[in-house]
């Protein structure tokens, strides 16, 4: 398994066991190291889906298309 | 225990076994088990007899049910108020440090594991760039996909709602220098990298090699600054 995605689980389950041990703010902390570190993973983990993708093959006039449209929208999400 | 007190306990059972006899002795009498001995008016009348018997056991025995249900319940809140009431207000329940011994493992695991994480962090990432390293356009389209995925990271913190108003500014801020640089700007007369690449491969001669190169170096310089912004916003959440 992943370091990271272990990391995540044991940070999950200690935040959790703090909360039900009445510590909230704690547990909060934890919660919050867990979020930031889940969407520095969810990056890398697209990033890594493209490096199986150009494995295959070079990047297609589909692929731009593709990712060009995701770029505008979520800058547009990002922006508004 | 005197008789008396244990038919007390026990006479909706002691009732319910007259009744599942009395069954069975008109199950027995109609099926002709004492055929001769009694006349059929009388099995007919043992057998209403004992139909209603069975209905009003029947209705003892839930009665009965659902008023032990109640008693339980009502001492089952007692005791619970109770409890409540003895307990001192403001001080958490101790517990013998069986919690704390679990939540320590779960964070040493994670411990081991975040070191594990940052010896091989952005992995994925290094992967990525190191795959399109023989091809230019595949660079570009490597940077194009890395802002792609940050833009969505940032747009998400964007809205959440503890994000700190600054935070997002400094993304928003990020965002509108990079984006020309990877996406282009006509107004600036800027060629997006694709546009670039598209050339360097209809073309593949030094110059347009060096000019998607340059753009390449440019977006990556922009989206660190960029990466910078969404990780301390992510940091901030």
């Amino acid at each position: 398994m992943n370091p990271l995605t272990l990391a995540l689980i044991g940070l999950r389950a200690a935040a959790l066991g703090l909360e039900l041990q009445g510590q909230q703010r704690s547990a909060n902390s934890l919660y919050a190291l867990a979020d930031a570190a889940e969407a520095g993973k969810a990056v890398d983990d697209h990033m890594n889906a493209v490096a199986e993708k150009l494995k295959d093959r070079n990047a297609t006039d589909d692929d731009w298309a593709d990712v060009t449209a995701r770029i505008e929208a979520d800058s547009a999400r990002l922006q508004e | 225990m005197t008789f008396w007190q244990w038919l007390n306990g026990n006479w909706v059972k002691v009732l319910g076994s007259i009744g599942a006899l009395n069954s069975a002795l008109i199950a027995a009498t109609a099926g002709g088990m004492f055929a001769g001995l009694v006349e059929e008016t009388t099995i007919k009348w043992l057998a209403i007899v004992g139909f209603f018997m069975n209905a009003w056991l029947v209705s003892v025995g839930y009665r009965n049910t659902t008023q032990e249900k109640v008693a339980d319940a009502k001492a089952e809140v007692a005791n619970a108020m109770q409890t409540a009431i003895q307990a001192t207000p403001g001080t958490p329940p101790k517990q013998g440090g069986f919690a704390r011994v679990i939540i320590l493992f779960f964070l040493s695991m994670c411990a081991g594991a975040m070191c594990a994480a940052i010896v091989t962090g952005c992995a994925g990432t290094k992967a990525a760039y190191s795959e399109a390293s023989d091809y230019l356009p595949d660079t570009a389209y490597v940077v194009a996909e890395h802002y792609a995925a940050l833009v969505k990271e940032a747009a998400d913190l964007r809205q959440q709602p503890g994000t700190p108003q600054s935070a997002i500014a400094a993304m928003q801020a990020a965002d509108r220098i990079v984006k020309p640089f990877i996406l282009g700007d006509p107004s600036l007369n800027l060629p997006g990298l694709q546009t670039l690449a598209e050339t360097y491969q209809a073309v593949k001669d030094a110059k347009t090699e060096a000019d998607l190169q340059e753009a390449i170096n440019r977006a990556v310089r922009e989206l660190s600054n960029f990466s910078k912004a969404v990780k301390a916003a992510r940091g901030r959440t």
